[in-house]
């Protein structure tokens, strides 16, 4: 397919038929700060190693793409052509970006995928799903209540979630986490330091550490269990208030990490990692 | 007393020196006596009046100006409540008009209303928890431990209220 380079100071035009096609192209600067916002439906991100911004896919009825921005900083956004419509307005696209570029991306209900990126990725939505995988930098997601899948990224991750699952996996850098109800996962054979937190969801570790790692865990009500290599264990400092601890490993040293739990009222167990778990 | 006694005793009742006792008699007879009546209605009205009193310089133009005022705040006011009422009558229709949908027709407030429902059972679990610690902080007010999920629980209920508004803007 032929790419139409733009420099696109302007509004581009309108599509207004049902699952409207989608293609456009223009070029950008290699750390272009990227807005995306789509309503409802899709969002795929990926990155190559050239200075512009391919967009394809489609639109839903009543929906419109406009585009707007330069070299440095642009906007892609998908609308509904009459404001007071009421169903979201629906985009399922495909973005392709310079792998430094700064992306920011707003989906209220639906899927966000996004892999390759070296720059910033920030994620807000509603409802759906937001995976992430083989990125570099940092990496933000805010949802209320979608299941975040992170995996393999080099650099620092955060997330807020609600009521969603959050998968942590192959985390090279730092992990923070806070959920309220959604359950936390981490897994990975040289784990990094991380702060999970979650009021009412439990969370999971299974893996190794770093010998300089800290990993702090904090529930209100959820369990925390620790899947852990007995010949690598971290020193464990554990703690619930109101639940019980079972600890089937010891205490460990300090030359394969830490980790500190706590709990208000969940259960704390540490079990024996199967050998099989992380590959 | 006659209507001759009342007659000559006239003047002094007029200006006030006749007796305490004459003047009673002089205006019981008036009372019973139509004539003597008139004659004494005639005296006690003020003498030298003039029947109709000039007003003021000025006063006219100033009653008319003030009355011309009052009619144009009058107007105004009266337009400004019709035209209150012509909008409230026209965003009523709008609101009660056939085939809308209860949610609001602006996409952010929609959006801000969809991402509320969604939050709406981590909003229900965060009172919840907030109230344990809370309770727990009654039997161990000195607890540093409870003052900091506290601070945590509220830290993510407003965390989670930044972001519906984030969602919305």
């Amino acid at each position: 397919m032929r790419l139409r380079l733009l420099r696109f100071a302007f509004v581009w035009p309108v599509a207004l038929s049902a699952q409207a096609p989608l293609s456009r192209g223009f070029s950008v600067g290699p750390e272009v700060s990227l807005r995306i916002w789509v309503p409802e439906g899709s969002v795929r991100v990926e990155a190559w190693d050239r200075d512009s911004v391919r967009v394809v896919g489609s639109l839903g009825k009543g929906s419109r793409f406009v585009g707007s921005g330069g070299t440095q900083h642009a906007s892609l956004v998908v609308e509904s052509v009459d404001s007071k419509a009421m169903p979201l307005a629906h985009g399922e696209l495909v973005v392709t970006v310079p792998r430094k570029a700064l992306v920011w991306i707003k989906l209220a209900q639906g899927a966000v995928v996004a892999s390759g990126t070296a720059g910033e990725l920030k994620a807000i939505t509603v409802s759906g799903t937001v995976t992430v995988s083989e990125a570099q930098g940092t990496v933000s997601v805010e949802t209320i209540d979608a299941a975040v899948s992170i995996t393999s990224v080099r650099g620092e991750v955060h997330v807020r979630g609600g009521s969603g699952r959050v998968q942590l996996s192959g985390i090279n850098g730092t992990a923070t986490t806070a959920t309220v109800n959604g359950a936390v996962e981490l897994r990975g054979d040289s784990l990094g330091s991380a702060s999970l937190e979650t009021i009412g969801g439990s969370i999971q570790v299974w893996g190794a550490l770093e010998h300089s790692a800290l990993i702090g865990l904090e529930s209100h009500s959820g369990s925390i269990t620790l899947h852990l290599n007995s010949k690598a264990l971290p020193s464990l400092a554990l703690t619930s208030r109101g639940g019980t601890v079972t600890n089937a490993l010891g205490r460990g040293e300090g030359k394969a990490g830490h980790i500190v739990a706590h709990s208000f009222r969940g259960s704390i167990i540490v079990l024996p990692i199967a050998a099989t778990v992380l590959r | 007393m006659t209507c001759e006694e009342l007659a000559q005793r006239l003047e002094a009742w007029r200006n006030g020196s006749l007796p305490e006792g004459k003047a009673r008699a002089l205006e019981q007879h008036a009372a019973d006596c139509v004539s003597c009546y008139a004659m004494l209605d005639q005296a006690s009205r003020p003498a030298n009046i003039p029947s109709r009193i000039p007003p003021p310089e000025g006063l006219r133009e100033a009653t008319l100006a003030a009355v011309r005022r009052r009619r144009l705040r009058s107007r105004a006011t009266m337009s400004v409540t019709l035209m209150t009422g012509v909008a409230a009558l026209v965003l009523l229709a709008w609101f009660l008009r056939p085939g809308r949908k209860l949610e609001s027709d602006f996409p952010g407030a929609r959006l801000t209303l969809v991402a509320t429902d969604h939050a709406r059972p981590s909003l229900a679990a965060l009172d919840a928890a907030e109230s344990e610690v809370e309770d727990a902080l009654q039997t161990s007010p000195d607890d540093p431990a409870l003052s900091t999920a506290l601070a945590r629980i509220r830290q993510a209920r407003d965390d989670l209220s930044q972001l519906i508004g984030e969602i919305g803007s």
